[in-house]
């Protein structure tokens, strides 16, 4: 049989050549086989059997199984040989889990190795030695199953006492893994949990870990401990201090302090079961000062840091002890003084210098401090991102990540601190740096500094203004910069969404009618719109487009300076339409402008107009056929709504004039062709109500031919006149079964509100609104109070109209005629059937958007939950909404819609960030969209 | 704490794990495919912290790293860890194999998976750091190695006992032997 260590060695050379999984299998597997042949001999020499195991555990970690061996291990474990009972152990932990069958053989083993010994009897006898008992303790941690943790405590408990720290040192482990173990790996929930764990000891066992001369064993002591710490906050009472309690503790001796000599005053606590935790802050004040005075033992000195990893423990636990009345005033100075004389050369010294800092977040200390941390990690800043400072490129960036995360903390602790920090020029410059890092992470954590930090200003003096911090973004959201899947914990699919939600927040609504002052933010907006990676962001997206050009406070119709702008979103839209491809989100906005503001152009009549849309919907019909149909519903029934929009706003209903006349029946042909594709109910209820209407249309017009005996603005837009009816048909279980929970603000269908006609998608806002209220003033509400709870008002609203459907009857709809009234019975009836998939829609609306309003009103990005389970589906619709159209001969084809970006680059230098354009969307309509600049 | 230590090379094959919170075999196996496909699309002059992956809990784990030649060390570890103090614990790690082993290279972490072990054991045990003192871990396993030397001294005992034996000189020594004087009855008796 040849030499396994050969064998090993053969695989390697070989998975030099790139060794096929194929080949490393049969590879492997004979390897495996000739394992398999030495180990089944009658008695194999203990070296053949440690080479076998080794290349188990090889194999093992490749993936490859050799359960034959397991039972080899456990033997070389029971052996009485101290070399061979250690790799027992360790191969032993290595290829069996706790859950094997032959983890209670482990057991006994262990039990007998951890058992007292009375005497030693040999220096290779196992049983006492300590190398034995460390390999041991360090095997509980893998092969300890539930039911036998009991069996081991004690004996765990008993090695704390251990005269060799190598041995001390173990057993905290195993005792932490014990703990972890039977907690189901969510440590103590109270103290009386840890007392019964501790054999109702446990502040003997805390005075233990705390009391140990060993730098070593004191700083696994304190990572237990720190485990421990959160109960103190929640049910342990606080310590009291050791004077009050009547100890006769003195401070040490300066000279007395050794590597050998105890480093805390554990020892002279009283012990008090009462009160667990007792004196644990003095001791890790007295601990952390000692360090900090320099004597620590040498070889406890990393990078000339002493101790770096216990002062990194103690930073971490004096966070729960600041309430500690004994040491709260101490702690503040001891933070300090740990900040002061940190090593900043180095990183150990950064990791100290940080858990100082946030440690600093959590407890009072004065003013200066703050600044002075803000100054540190400003210079800090500069010398990782500027290069100014020679530093390995890894380092740079681990150092400029932790700067800028830090800084960001501070500023929501001490705005102002780092608000001074950033007016420094050299700031400025390292902020600039960072915004171009090739980590996507370090550009996230700048963006969220510059934009939480009050760097924001609408004065151009200043460099943070909302829109370049915009067209930063909006270069984050480039295809061009997807190079890495996950941006500091975030996928890069959420941190785009997180960037266009930025930008959200930042292109504040509107108060008037769009003005030139606002047109930067629709330039940006604009912009945006393509680059969003799901439905539901391009909603809120086009939403905020659509508050921009029609204003709540404004008057839609208004022909003074507030129409430029719409001119110029139109025209820029209409331009490029003649191209190539599109998304659909562009050619859903578009068909939006146009059919608003179609009057803005003095070359197009309604009439032309709406042979547009039927031209463009037959085509995108046409060239769908074959294709999936659910990639055009959206554009489909943005084309059939605009239709809607035009001809029951601008002939009032009355089709019979002459121009409508002429254009009915090609409307009534373009809805039977999309009728018959397989699309999906939403759509053709859209195509039924247009239809329907149509057909009911003249009736209509008459009645508000009437003239001003009929007041159209005050017509029951909520159906509340059909409230007993539905009552009806719920109680007979005929209709929908369930409320339609409230639409969020944000996805207000902002046209239909201004159409005068009741529409099954109307029916969805009037549930959620009472009888003539007005859904601009509700999203307001909303909007005002950055509250999810409108939405719950809206809720409420809806159950009112709900209730008073008995007793209310509909005041107005008692006055129409029947025809109007059979109409609306009609409509409504069969618009029931499908209001299931509308919930659902909705639904699915209503989970994208409530990612963005948090209780502060502010965009919360650390939802992580969320995002995962909104990606699948994000991922899917965005991969079925974009659309590619084919090319059309056509000069005004609407299906070739090419978008592209005006993105030049972000020009960050105060010279040259004036655009040659006086108004970003001259600019944006100048140089149109980049293409590569979409997300499809 | 720390939830698990991965050690894998340019290609993506383990070289050494160790995992801290129980999983089973075919999800060590994924977490190790997974935590490779992440690390290794990230170039040298990015931060070396990154989310733990959907496999390894989420957001709330992060898997910081140090990619040395041909190997990357990758120690997933959860939210109460030192990102800064973890990355110079893995230094500890590289610099106490590299002494342990004189250059430490990729072999080595296969040829001597034992003593690789062993000084993991010594640097990090159930999650928690042990020992961070490059000289102490050092010295354990010298005295680890010291100790193996012996019992293998005392395997080679009955070989080193017939050599004794050899070098005694047995017929010299017979010899040499002075043997009571006989009693004179013997002495007289003629055959």
């Amino acid at each position: 049989m040849p030499q396994i260590r050969s064998i090993f060695f053969l695989y390697v050379l070989i998975h030099t050549f790139n060794l096929l999984l194929k080949e490393e299998e049969a590879l492997i597997g004979g390897c495996l086989h000739l394992v398999k042949t030495k180990l089944g001999e009658p008695s194999p020499s203990h070296r053949s059997v440690v080479n076998c195991l080794s290349f188990v555990v090889f194999a093992d970690l490749l993936g490859y199984k050799a359960p034959f061996a397991h039972i080899h291990a456990v033997k070389l474990a029971g052996s009485s040989s101290v070399v061979l009972k250690r790799l027992g152990y360790l191969f032993c932990s290595y290829l069996l889990g706790s859950s094997h069958e032959l983890s209670l053989l482990m057991v006994n083993t262990m039990v007998r190795d951890l058992a007292p010994q009375s005497s030693a009897v040999s220096p290779y006898d196992s049983s006492n030695n300590p190398i034995a008992v460390g390999a041991a303790l360090s095997a509980t941690c893998y092969l300890t199953p539930l039911d036998s943790v009991s069996t081991l405590l004690p004996l765990v408990l008993d090695k704390l006492n251990h005269p060799s720290p190598y041995v001390r040192g173990k057993a905290i482990s195993a005792l932490q893994h014990l703990a972890l173990q039977v907690t189901g790996n969510r440590f103590f929930n109270s103290a009386e949990q840890l007392s019964s764990f501790l054999h109702g000891h446990p502040s003997t066992v805390i005075r233990k870990l705390l009391s140990d001369p060993h730098p070593a064993v004191l700083a696994v002591g304190l990572q237990f401990l720190q485990l421990l710490l959160p109960l103190k906050t929640d049910q342990v009472a606080v310590s009291s201090n050791v004077e009050d309690s009547g100890s006769t503790t003195k401070p040490k001796e300066e000279d007395e302090v050794t590597a050998d000599a105890s480093l805390s005053r554990m020892e002279d606590v009283e012990t008090s079961e009462t009160n667990i935790f007792q004196g644990l802050g003095s001791a890790l004040i007295h601990v952390q000062k000692q360090i900090l005075q320099g004597r620590m033992p040498p070889e406890y000195i990393f990078h000339s840091v002493p101790s770096p990893w216990l002062q990194i423990s103690i930073m971490k636990m004096l966070r729960y002890l600041q309430k500690d009345e004994v040491i709260s005033n101490c702690i503040p100075e001891l933070v300090y003084e740990t900040f002061r004389l940190a090593h900043r050369r180095t990183l150990i010294g950064w990791a100290i210098v940080t858990e100082c800092i946030l440690t600093a977040l959590e407890i009072e200390l004065p003013d200066t401090f703050y600044y002075e941390v803000s100054e540190a990690l400003g210079k800090l800043l500069v010398e990782s991102g500027t290069g100014k400072e020679v530093m390995a490129k890894w380092l740079s960036s681990n150092l400029l990540y932790t700067s800028l995360f830090l800084l960001q903390l501070l500023g929501k602790r001490h705005t102002a601190a780092v608000e001074a920090m950033m007016l420094s020029s050299d700031i400025q410059d390292g902020l600039r740096a960072a915004l171009s890092h090739p980590d996507p992470s370090i550009r996230r954590l700048a963006v969220g500094l510059i934009t939480s930090c009050g760097g924001l200003s609408s004065h151009d003096g200043n460099h943070w203004t909302a829109e370049k911090i915009c067209l930063l973004l909006l270069e984050e959201c480039s295809p061009k910069k997807s190079n890495l899947e996950l941006v500091s914990h975030v996928p890069m699919v959420h941190w785009k969404k997180e960037c266009l939600e930025r930008i959200i927040d930042l292109t504040h609504a509107p108060e008037s009618a769009p003005s030139d002052g606002t047109s930067w933010q629709l330039a940006v907006l604009l912009r945006a719109l393509p680059l969003a990676p799901d439905r539901n962001t391009a909603i809120l997206i086009r939403d905020r487009i659509q508050r921009f050009l029609l204003p709540p406070g404004g008057d839609w119709v208004d022909l003074g300076s507030g129409n430029i702008p719409r001119t110029k979103v139109l025209k820029l839209l209409e331009k490029h339409c003649q191209s190539k491809c599109a998304s659909t989100y562009l050619l859903e906005l578009y068909i939006w402008v146009l059919s608003q503001f179609y009057h803005l152009l003095p070359e197009k009549s309604s009439v032309e107009v709406l042979q547009q849309f039927i031209q463009l919907g037959q085509k995108v019909v046409c060239n769908n056929r074959r294709g999936e149909v659910s990639t055009i519903v959206d554009v489909l029934i943005a084309i059939v709504q605009a239709i809607s929009h035009i001809i029951f706003r601008k002939f009032n209903f009355d089709v019979s004039v002459e121009e409508c006349s002429t254009i009915k029946e090609s409307v009534q042909n373009f809805l039977k062709d999309v009728s018959e594709l397989d699309g999906t109910p939403k759509l053709i209820d859209a195509c039924n109500e247009l239809s329907k209407t149509l057909h009911y249309a003249e009736p209509v017009a008459k009645i508000l031919a009437r003239g001003p005996s009929i007041d159209v603005s005050s017509m029951d837009f909520t159906l509340s006149f059909l409230d007993g009816y539905i009552c009806e048909k719920l109680k007979q279980g005929d209709a929908l079964k369930e409320v339609p929970p409230p639409v969020p603000y944000s996805s207000f269908p902002l046209d239909y509100y201004n159409a005068e006609l009741a529409t099954n998608i109307h029916r969805q806002i009037a549930l959620g609104l009472p009888i003539h209220c007005n859904p601009w003033k509700v999203a307001n509400e909303a909007t005002d109070a950055k509250d999810r709870d409108s939405l719950e008002l809206s809720e409420t609203l809806s159950l009112t109209v709900l209730s008073q459907s008995s007793t209310v009857p509909g005041s107005y709809g008692a006055s129409l005629p029947d025809e109007f009234m059979s109409l609306s019975i009609e409509s409504q009836t069969r618009e029931l059937d499908s209001v299931n998939t509308e919930v659902m829609s909705d639904n699915e609306n209503m989970e994208g958007t409530s990612r963005i309003w948090t209780s502060s009103g502010r965009v919360n990005f650390n939802q992580s939950s969320t995002h995962g389970s909104a990606q699948s589906t994000e991922k899917k619709e965005g991969f079925h909404k974009e659309q590619t159209f084919q090319q059309s001969s056509s000069s005004h084809d609407f299906m070739a819609l090419l978008l592209h970006t005006g993105n030049s680059g972000i020009i960050l230098d105060q010279s040259q960030s004036q655009p040659p354009f006086a108004d970003p969307l001259d600019r944006l309509l100048s140089e149109g969209f980049q293409l590569n600049d979409i997300s499809s | 704490m720390i939830k698990a230590i991965l050690v894998f090379n340019n290609h993506g094959k383990p070289r050494l794990s160790k995992f801290y919170q129980y999983f089973t075999e075919d999800m060590q196996q994924q977490i190790i495919k997974e935590t490779f496909q992440l690390v290794s699309k990230r170039e040298d002059n990015v931060c070396n912290f990154l989310e733990g992956g959907s496999l390894i809990g989420g957001s709330d784990y992060k898997l910081i790293y140090r990619h040395y030649a041909t190997l990357y060390f990758v120690f997933c570890v959860d939210s109460s860890e030192s990102e800064l103090g973890i990355l110079d614990l893995i230094q500890v790690f590289v610099e106490t194999l590299d002494k342990c082993f004189e250059n430490v290279c990729e072999l080595d972490l296969i040829f001597h998976v034992d003593k690789v072990h062993y000084i993991l054991n010594e640097l990090v045990m159930g999650g928690m750091v042990l020992e961070t003192n490059m000289t102490e871990i050092l010295t354990r396993i010298e005295e680890q190695s010291k100790l193996e030397k012996q019992e293998a001294g005392l395997a080679a005992a009955p070989a080193r006992a017939v050599s004794a034996v050899k070098n005694m000189n047995i017929p010299q020594q017979i010899k040499d032997m002075k043997l009571p004087d006989l009693p004179q009855a013997i002495k007289d008796l003629k055959f």
